[in-house]
């Protein structure tokens, strides 16, 4: 059997000095005060303070850094879009069309506008909107996103958990040695890999192709799951090995061994007192695993032929398509963005205590 | 130094340093010690298995898959050489300068350093090759813009620790210069900080650049690379299930190697990187820089692919505890004591 | 049903072993001897007191009993045996079972053995649902009114309190009140009043006299301070170097000690006495954990010493002309012979 010895014995012994002792009176009217904690609501606050903060300056900055490369390259949209039959009239009015005859600023400051209203512009190429082409790409990615990051969490958060509670033993030192490996093999190779196994030697699995959940969810399932897995590779290894640690450092701590001594049993233990303690730091690693997630997902259409964001975007950069490529950078961007709030406001949850010391 | 004796007495770090050298010769005469011509083409001997003329087979158009992957190494190992020094020279300065040169830089510096964090380090690429052309180059710069917030919140967690130390500030009393003070005590003992990062940051880069060669991204046809060859591979999986084996385990090897390297260098220098303590406050920061720097101190270990557990260490772990991120003020600067970092 | 609770018999514990093992045994291995040859019972009702410095082996003791040792420490033989229940390689199942409604424990720095994400009410009405079987609703009210009845002012509000907003005195009197929430038989204190300042101290000292007068809880209380030792227990163990080294009712030992180590710890500690000056030490240290000593390991510090204590282990003997039905005991290989100053503790009072 494993060993879990969930003792949470020794560690922090070090005794504190002791506060200097208030009055045990509170005041009075503070209990009604005290009693609704508005910290769903106060969380919510920051969460949005800190997307005002962070989100402002990031899509300022990746946007003029995108509208700022085409100043510094000569290419000429117009002239690749007419061809070499174009005249300069043909190429001058098709500028101005484009609205590329404008002061860069100007040009920067009307298209940043145009997309905070949800207008991201025409394809050069095929003149049809690129929030069209955005929004039919967006679900293909989401859905192995969503897929990946549930996997890596239920897979990586149940072996991190073991491994914790094993800590030294055979399944921990097991765990860590395959995260290790795990870590080093890169997702598009496990996308192959998944693809030898279940579509070439055993066809399971479609190699390649998607169909939307709206029209078939048990295909949909199909298309979605080798991806969706092999993206989850890493980020679940990762997560296996922050949950682990910081689980292991939570079980040493003296409220374990608090918890350990009412008598209360493993199993409460670790899910109703350690484990909301410990999964702060791991929280923090699915947010900041989401950029990867996404930039993930572009190699894994790549590998299995799927219709999102990553195909258009390399499309659109074969041709120089730049209203595309720009849109796909927002969108992905802004998914980003969002996910890092909801983490953080997640993390406030977890943790009123913190947010009310001072 | 010391440091590289201790080191070379691990048996993981001879046997990386070991791989490493190999892929070096072949990064830089890759192409001349392969036995056949990497892009001759030979229509008659089309996606043959291994063979006596073939070691490793040949791919579709008939070409030496063996000469491919080692006149390959070049590319892609340049390419995250590449990646890993713009990331760098961009992110390092600025972690010290954030430190010493007053609080409006210091703001501005955080907010860039934040908004390039969360751009997803694919579709910039391609944004960027997209729009400037595409080459390594470019590449390479676009993914040293990404990586370049690590090095700047490695360094600057480090030049925090550093800065309110004693030495320092008997420097400022005494009266010396800030280039000065840059120059002599902290650039001396942040060095190795960012070696170590460095050397981890050279295996995920290495990640980045196969993934980006694999799209196609940076590469000129019929120029092999290890992501290139993966990509064709895949196309002919049902005649050759195996093709897909030779580069992805050079990639893993080569990885795996640098993660070893790099996780040496951190158990014998004793440096945490990745992991925030609960040390004391930061230097009169607010509470939103120290969430950042905590973030960032994890989004180190988050983006570098993986560090391979410490060999003996994990029974005496040091506990992390818990990373207080957006609001509380406990701060993380790592301590540059001998701690054995676990993650 | 025996009159005896926790009967403990040669009790040796051994530390800085292997954390980690396969098998229960295989922990613990290669550590050295901490805690050796102690026994001793505590009756039902009764108040029992460890005293001694750290590294003694009092705290070893009160854990082994609680079943928390640290990794690598573990009980090499003898026994320990609750109201029948053998306590030693006891499986955690089992030990979730008594802990909590037969055993309680408190310890020193109370906020940092409580969840500090969670309220102190919720955390003490789990104990009353899941360790008493309460509906949410009753748990509720009998926390805030076991809280009331422990000296806490307007317990309602203190209920939803997060530990880090209560002061150290608040804190003592909610992890008191979770330990015995279970209507445990007997509480295990580790120097629960170590860290408060002294009005606390006498407040958290009142609700555990209140408890034993209602419930009848048996108390084993660890400290290094005399004074609250002498107010609380009937009879005193004075812990050195891992052994006891004196026992007996604790007005009698505190009176009349037999053993140097007591003595000196009497006059050092000068409970009652106001007019000395000077800080009282005694010389040199104790020996560190796990030294083999052959004979007494008090001997370098002993005024007494003679040839004699280090030949050979020390026996605790019991007092020969100690009062009928004591139950006194020293291990001193000159007991009896010497005479040892006796201090009289008064109560702790400024004198006029």
């Amino acid at each position: 059997m494993t060993t879990l010895d969930v003792v949470g014995s020794g560690g922090r012994g070090q005794p504190q000095p002791s506060r200097p002792s208030r009055p045990s009176r509170l005041p009075r009217g503070a209990g009604l005060l005290r009693r609704w904690r508005p910290s769903g609501l106060s969380g919510l606050a920051r969460g949005l303070g800190q997307l005002l903060a962070v989100g402002v300056p990031v899509t300022l900055l990746a946007t003029f850094i995108t509208y700022g490369m085409t100043a510094l390259t000569d290419s000429n949209p117009a002239a690749t879009v007419l061809g070499d039959l174009a005249t300069p009239q043909d190429i001058e009015r098709m500028n101005h069309q484009f609205g590329l005859d404008r002061p860069f600023l100007v040009q920067y400051v009307s298209w940043l506008g145009n997309a905070l209203t949800g207008d991201l512009g025409y394809s050069y190429f095929t003149t049809l909107p690129v929030r069209d082409s955005v929004a039919q790409a967006l679900p293909v990615d989401l859905s192995i996103t969503l897929v990946a990051a549930v996997v890596a969490i239920l897979v990586g958060g149940v072996t991190g958990i073991a491994a914790a509670l094993n800590n030294g033993g055979r399944l921990d030192r097991a765990v860590t040695a395959v995260c290790a490996v795990a870590s080093t093999i890169p997702p598009f190779v496990v996308g192959i890999g998944l693809i030898i196994l279940f579509a070439v030697t055993v066809p399971v699995l479609p190699s390649g192709g998607y169909v939307p959940i709206s029209e078939d969810p048990g295909r949909w399932l199909k298309f979605v799951i080798l991806p969706g897995v092999a993206l989850s590779v890493e980020f679940g290894a990762e997560l296996t090995r922050q949950i682990r640690t910081s689980l292991v450092g939570t079980l040493r701590e003296n409220f374990v061994t608090g918890a350990t001594v009412r008598g209360l049993s493993v199993r409460r233990v670790v899910f109703g007192h350690a484990l909301r303690n410990a999964v702060g730091p791991a929280l923090t690693v699915v947010g900041l695993y989401v950029p990867r997630l996404i930039g993930g997902a572009v190699v894994a259409e790549a590998v299995f032929n799927l219709p999102g964001l990553g195909q258009q975007a390399l499309q659109a950069a074969e041709r120089g398509d730049i209203p595309v490529i720009q849109g796909v950078l927002v969108t992905s961007i802004a998914l980003v963005l969002v996910c890092n709030v909801a983490v953080n406001v997640a993390l406030v949850r977890l943790r009123p205590a913190a947010e009310r010391r001072s | 130094m010391s440091v590289l004796r201790r080191m070379i007495r691990l048996r993981s770090v001879r046997l990386a340093l070991l791989v490493l050298a190999v892929v070096a010769v072949l990064a830089v005469a890759g192409g001349s010690l392969a036995p056949q011509d990497p892009i001759a083409q030979d229509p008659k001997a089309i996606l043959q298995n291994p063979s006596g003329a073939h070691w490793l087979g040949t791919d579709y158009l008939g070409r030496d898959v063996l000469s491919r992957l080692m006149d390959a190494t070049g590319r892609s190992v340049v390419g995250a050489a590449e990646a890993v020094g713009v990331g760098l020279l961009l992110g390092a300065p600025a972690g010290l300068a954030s430190v010493v040169f007053g609080r409006a830089f210091e703001w501005l510096a955080l907010r860039i350093s934040d908004a390039l964090l969360t751009l997803p380090y694919i579709i910039f690429a391609i944004a960027v090759t997209g729009i400037i052309g595409n080459g390594i180059h470019q590449a390479m710069l676009a993914i040293g813009l990404v990586l370049a917030p690590n090095y700047f919140r490695i360094t600057r967690a480090a030049t925090l620790g550093l800065a309110s130390s004693q030495y320092v500030e008997i420097a400022e009393l005494v009266g010396a210069s800030r280039w000065w003070i840059l120059r002599t005590h902290i650039w001396n003992k942040v060095l190795p900080t960012i070696v170590v990062t460095a050397a981890s940051g050279a295996a995920a880069s290495l990640l980045v650049v196969s993934s980006l060669s694999f799209l196609g991204i940076g590469t000129k046809p019929p120029a092999p690379t290890w992501g290139g060859m993966l990509s064709s591979d895949l196309n002919y999986l049902a005649q050759r299930p195996w093709a897909p084996l030779a580069p992805s385990l050079v990639i893993i090897i080569t990885v795996a190697a640098l993660n070893a390297l790099a996780d040496a260098l951190r158990d014998t220098t004793g440096i945490v990187t990745g992991d925030p303590g609960r040390s004391g406050r930061a230097r009169g920061s607010d509470s939103a820089d120290t969430a950042e720097t905590s973030s960032a101190a994890t989004a180190n270990s988050a983006v570098t692919a993986g560090s391979a557990v410490a060999t003996s260490s994990a029974a005496t772990a040091t506990a992390t505890g818990s990373v207080e991120t957006t609001t509380a003020a406990t701060s993380s600067i790592p301590r540059q004591k001998r701690e054995v970092s676990d993650v | 049903m025996s009159d005896d609770l926790l009967r403990v018999e040669d009790l040796n514990i051994t530390v800085g072993g292997a954390p980690f093992g396969r098998r229960r045994r295989a922990r613990g291995a290669g550590g050295v001897p901490a805690v050796q040859g102690v026994s001793f019972t505590i009756r039902r009702g009764e108040a029992v007191g460890f005293v001694g410095e750290s590294g003694s082996g009092k705290t070893l003791t009160c854990r082994a009993a609680l079943g928390v040792l640290a990794p690598g420490c573990t009980v090499s033989s003898g026994e320990i045996d609750f109201d029948g229940t053998s306590l030693v390689d006891l499986p955690r199942r089992r030990w979730d079972g008594l802990r909590g409604t037969r055993i309680g424990a408190v310890f020193q720095d109370p906020g940092s053995y409580l969840n500090p994400s969670h309220t102190v009410g919720r955390q003490l009405a789990e104990q009353f649902r899941i360790k008493v079987g309460h509906s949410r609703r009753e748990a509720r009210q009998a926390a805030i009114a076991l809280l009331g009845t422990l000296g806490l002012h307007q317990p309602e509000l203190v209920y939803h309190q997060y530990p880090h907003e209560l002061s150290g005195g608040m804190l003592q009197r909610v992890v008191l009140a979770i330990a015995v929430a279970g209507e445990p038989d007997l509480l295990v204190a580790d120097e629960a009043t170590t860290a408060l300042d002294v009005t606390v101290q006498a407040e958290v000292l009142e609700a555990l006299d209140l408890l034993r007068a209602e419930r009848g809880l048996a108390i084993l209380a660890v400290s290094h301070d005399l004074a609250v030792i002498a107010q609380l227990c009937d009879r005193i163990l004075v812990f050195y170097g891992g052994e006891i080294v004196e026992a007996g009712p604790t007005a009698d030992v505190l009176a009349s000690p037999r053993h140097p180590y007591t003595a000196a710890l009497l006059r050092v500690a000068s409970v009652g006495d106001w007019r000395r000056r000077e800080l009282e030490v005694i010389d040199g240290s104790a020996p560190p954990v796990g030294a083999r000593i052959t004979g007494c390991r008090f001997a370098d510090r002993c005024a007494f010493v003679t040839d004699a204590c280090r030949a050979a282990p020390v026996e605790l003997r019991a007092v020969p002309d100690g009062e009928p039905g004591g139950d006194r005991s020293a291990r001193c290989v000159r007991l009896g012979e010497i005479e040892l100053t006796p201090r009289v503790p008064e109560r702790a009072g400024v004198p006029a």
